[in-house]
């Protein structure tokens, strides 16, 4: 059974603008991508989900607009936006330079 | 971006409703897609954090609070109302007083630069003259090294137009005055120094902006108007700006030019008397110059002026600096402003904190009230820290309204002293950033006071148990509060205090306006002729007045003449001080024989003065004889004791004649020499209305002399003048002590009553248990004892503390005051007896089963 591991926070919204950069997509369907592409590794909660998006919102990285889903139902669609970009290309930096002081580490020690 | 992100926030703040909506929808939507069996979580906790992410959490709470606080204060109007004006009577008391502090004393006046401005006064052992004579003012200008510009304004009023009776309050000042105080002309132009100053310029007048609109109706041709001036021609150069200040506070209506004086007043040697006192002098320090490096360096422009007026002159007088910073006020004067000002500062603060103490009481009853309330909150979840919160944030917000209310109340009282103490028009009343600053803090101080005392009591208690009781509980906990004993405590002292000193400066001008002064003023008219203006001096003077005290004095209205070198209770005194009486400051007249009869100055012993006598001859008051001879047998001694060069021929009776009620002057009496009749008053005693004599009076001036354009004035106005203050800081002191009362008993009414009826299970059970009604009445009372005689003994003995200080000047007040004490303790204890029967009495009669319902 997938189980959630407990990420880092930092990560999350790493990951949410990654998955956002191949395109626009709601809510359910970030969290439906994710499961997927980690090949189940990585669970997103709601509880997490939800929240993570709000403070993207507030810095400015995603925009989101209602749209009607190809099933008619109206959803709220994220999309990265220019700043998004950028905020992502730090992190994911970031993200590799530490994961890469650990594996050293780890290797050497 | 930051700026963005802060666009963003507030942007969600505006459109939060749909927000949150639009959020639920979209968690709804994602619900449905995973299928209805799937967990979704807290939804409810959910949206909170998500919230959470907009805006920060305790500035959402607080919002909460503050509208949930309005609402309270809506829902309870009368309670709202009560708070809200007794903390604007206490903010509004203290704003006031710093308003007036900030414009009097604190505020230099508003000229250029103030700080190197200085004015001069001359100082040597034996006499201190702010006046100095005009001749010795440009040699000064002439002969130093540290100042930059020197300044000189001088004269009295002078009539304008051709009605002899309109006379307007105007300054001789010299030709840089407006330049060098930073001001220019709202209309033409101001004088200029060179041009303005040489032989042949015309007769130059600057009128006052407020002249300009009422006399001139404001019109925009007067500049280069000729008028009448003491019925000489002079041309209007110029509209001087819009409160442009006055260094002397005597608010006059036109300048004209110091050199040109003789123009308006032919024949006076105002330029070339070297012995009078009639210039005031002020200068502009170099840069890098202090006041005491000028005064220093002018040390030799003196000693020159000594070498060179020896007459005039001592070699060891110097010129004493004032700084304009302090508002040209001596060292001596401004320390006497402080300690008033302090004092006047503590009281207002002691109301303040009475005000505190009372809604302190009304906020604890209140919250009591509404502890169920809090009790449903705790058991909803509520932390006690935000309950506690929620009330201090509703404590602000009566703060905030009280600030507001006192703000209003201030600047209203202020408004209404000004006009009735006759401040000079210029001084600007309105609040600045030092009284709005004040204001917030005086409002944040008062809700600490308390709003934080109240709101920590309450949380401390167990809110669940409260819901279980449904409100009412036994007295111990907060009944029990030692605080709120104290807070009686407290009230009543601090109301003691006030009682106690508006009780003193009431009774203080009680004895001031029937006590016998030791003159009698009500019927004496005073006239201002002044020959000396007009070229008539020595024997001519003389023969003037002779003739002028011919002409009234065959009138039957009037009962006798005396000539004065000063007005009694007038505005310019010449004083002495003697080294064998060090203490005193000696009022030096010279009067003729006839004044002591027509002031009503008994002559102790000896006798008056006869027309033989000379200047050897002199009579001092009981005063100075006790404090320079330790004696009353003072006649045919020596004067003064350690160089005697005059005769004691008389003592007179003590006549306060410069500071009514004053204890440290006493009175020296010359007869009038030879020139002196130039410089001389009249006074007239009438037998019956003395206004009848103005005209007269002034008519004979004119008769004798037809130049002469004579002032008169009644000594009863005067008198009034100088009381006035003083009578309105008793009103208002009396007012004060009256509201303080009231606010006393209604907090002691409030506490008392409250505390009893919280007492009602306790009572119904003693009364179960078979007390009587006397003796649960008699407990009740008797705890009350405690706090009320407590602040009694405190107050008392903060009250007899300041009254003893305002024994002292400049208020004089009686020390000992035993009535009011005794009349306050009376009425404590009748509100206290009250306030406790009432509820009591109700409490007694309640059935005993019902209080005991919820054991």
């Amino acid at each position: 059974m997938p189980r959630d591991v407990g990420l880092p926070p930092c990560t999350l919204n790493l990951i949410i603008l990654r998955v956002l950069r191949a395109g626009p997509l709601h809510g359910y369907a970030i969290a439906r991508r994710i499961q997927h592409l980690s090949k189940d590794e990585l669970q997103v909660e709601e509880g997490s989900l939800y929240p993570a998006l709000q403070r993207l919102l507030v810095k400015g990285c995603v925009k989101a607009d209602w749209t009607v889903s190809d099933t008619g139902r109206k959803v709220r669609v994220y999309r990265l936006t220019a700043s998004g970009r950028k905020q992502l290309d730090t992190e994911l930096a970031e993200f590799r330079r530490s994961t890469w002081a650990i594996e050293s580490l780890i290797e050497t020690a | 971006m930051i700026l963005g992100e802060w666009a963003r926030r507030v942007w969600y703040l505006m459109h939060r409703r749909r927000f949150e909506r639009e959020l639920a929808e979209e968690m709804a939507a994602h619900r449905e897609m995973m299928g209805e069996r799937q967990q979704f979580g807290n939804a409810l906790r959910l949206r909170e954090e998500s919230r959470d992410a907009w805006i920060s959490r305790w500035l959402d709470e607080a919002f909460q609070d503050l509208r949930h606080g309005a609402r309270t204060l809506w829902r309870t109007p009368t309670f709202t109302l009560a708070a809200v004006l007794i903390l604007s009577f206490g903010i509004g008391l203290n704003l006031a007083f710093f308003q007036l502090l900030n414009v009097r004393v604190l505020r230099p006046p508003r000229v250029r630069n103030p700080e190197t401005l200085v004015s001069f006064d001359r100082h040597s052992k034996t006499f201190r003259s702010n006046g100095i004579p005009y001749p010795a003012t440009q040699f000064i200008r002439h002969h130093n090294s540290v100042l930059s510009a020197v300044l000189t304004s001088g004269g009295g009023g002078v009539v304008w137009g051709d009605d002899a009776s309109d006379r307007l309050g105007a300054l001789y000042v010299s030709a840089n005055w407006f330049t060098e105080l930073g001001y220019g002309a709202a209309l033409g132009r101001v004088f200029v120094e060179g041009t303005d100053e040489r032989p042949d310029a015309p007769s130059a007048v600057v009128v006052s902006h407020e002249l300009w609109r009422t006399r001139l109706q404001g019109e925009s041709d007067v500049v280069g108007r000729s008028v009448r001036i003491n019925d000489r021609p002079a041309t209007i150069i110029g509209v001087a700006a819009k409160g442009f200040p006055d260094l002397e506070q005597h608010d006059p209506q036109l300048w004209l030019l110091l050199h040109q004086i003789d123009r308006f007043n032919p024949g006076t040697d105002f330029k070339e008397a070297w012995g009078a006192h009639n210039t005031q002098l002020y200068a502009r320090l170099r840069p890098g110059i202090t006041p005491a490096a000028a005064k220093d360096a002018l040390r030799a422009t003196v000693g020159e002026l000594a070498r060179l007026r020896p007459a005039e002159f001592r070699p060891d007088e110097t010129l004493e600096p004032y700084s304009g910073h302090d508002g040209f006020r001596g060292p001596r004067d401004h320390k006497e402003l402080l300690t008033v000002a302090l004092l006047i500062g503590s009281l207002t603060l002691v109301v303040l904190m009475v005000v505190c103490a009372n809604l302190s009481n009304l906020i604890l009853s209140h919250a009591i009230a509404r502890l169920r309330e809090f009790g449903v909150r705790a058991a909803l979840g509520a932390s006690r820290r935000r309950i506690v919160r929620q009330q201090l944030v509703e404590n602000l917000l009566l703060a905030s309204l009280g600030a507001l209310g006192g703000l209003l109340l201030g600047y209203w009282c202020v408004r209404i002293l000004a006009a009735q103490t006759s401040t000079p028009r210029y001084l600007d009343f309105a609040p600045d950033w030092r009284m709005a600053t004040a204001a917030c803090a005086i409002a944040l101080f008062s809700t600490l006071l308390f709003g934080l005392i109240p709101a920590w009591m309450v949380s401390r208690r167990d809110l669940v148990a409260v819901v279980k009781e449904g409100g009412h509980q036994t007295s111990r906990g907060l009944a029990r509060a030692r605080f709120r004993l104290m807070l009686i405590a407290s009230e009543v002292a601090g109301c003691c205090v006030l009682l106690i000193v508006a009780g003193l400066m009431v009774r203080g001008l009680q004895r001031l306006l029937m006590s016998d002064l030791g003159f009698e003023f009500e019927q004496v008219a005073v006239m201002d002729a002044s020959p000396r203006q007009y070229g008539i001096r020595g024997e001519a003077a003389r023969a003037y007045w002779d003739e002028v005290k011919r002409s009234i004095g065959v009138r039957p209205d009037v009962e006798r003449l005396a000539l004065a070198s000063q007005a009694p209770l007038g505005e310019s005194v010449s004083e002495s001080m003697y080294n064998d009486a060090s203490r005193l400051r000696v009022t030096n007249m010279h009067v003729e024989p006839s004044f002591f009869q027509l002031m009503r100055i008994p002559l102790l012993t000896g006798r008056t003065f006869q027309p033989s006598d000379d200047h050897r001859a002199v009579i001092i008051s009981r005063r100075l004889a006790i404090e320079m001879y330790g004696t009353l047998d003072v006649l045919g001694k020596g004067f003064p004791k350690s160089k005697p060069d005059r005769t004691i021929i008389g003592m007179s009776a003590d006549a306060p004649l410069i500071e009514v009620g004053a204890t440290t002057v006493a009175e020296q009496y010359s007869p009038i020499d030879r020139d002196g009749y130039a410089d001389v008053l009249l006074l007239a005693r009438a037998r019956g209305n003395p206004e009848a004599l103005l005209t007269p009076m002034r008519a004979a001036a004119r008769a004798a002399d037809s130049r002469i354009l004579a002032r008169a004035g009644l000594m009863k106005t005067d008198f009034d003048e100088r009381l006035r203050t003083r009578r309105l800081a008793s009103l208002v002191a009396g007012v004060i002590g009256l509201l303080a009362l009231s606010l006393a008993c209604f907090g002691i009414f409030g506490v008392v009553a409250y505390g009893v009826a919280m007492r009602t299970k306790e009572i119904g059970i003693r009364r179960a248990l078979g007390a009587d009604a006397a003796s649960v009445v008699r407990l009740l009372l008797g705890q009350l004892a405690f706090p009320i005689g407590i602040g009694m003994l405190f107050g008392t003995v903060a009250g007899v503390a300041a009254g003893w200080m305002l024994a002292r000047a400049p208020f004089y007040l009686p020390s000992t005051d035993v009535a009011t004490p005794a009349v306050a303790l009376v009425f404590f204890a009748l509100t206290a007896i009250i306030a406790a029967l009432v509820p009591a009495s109700r409490a007694l009669g309640t059935e005993p089963l019902q209080a005991l319902r919820h054991e």
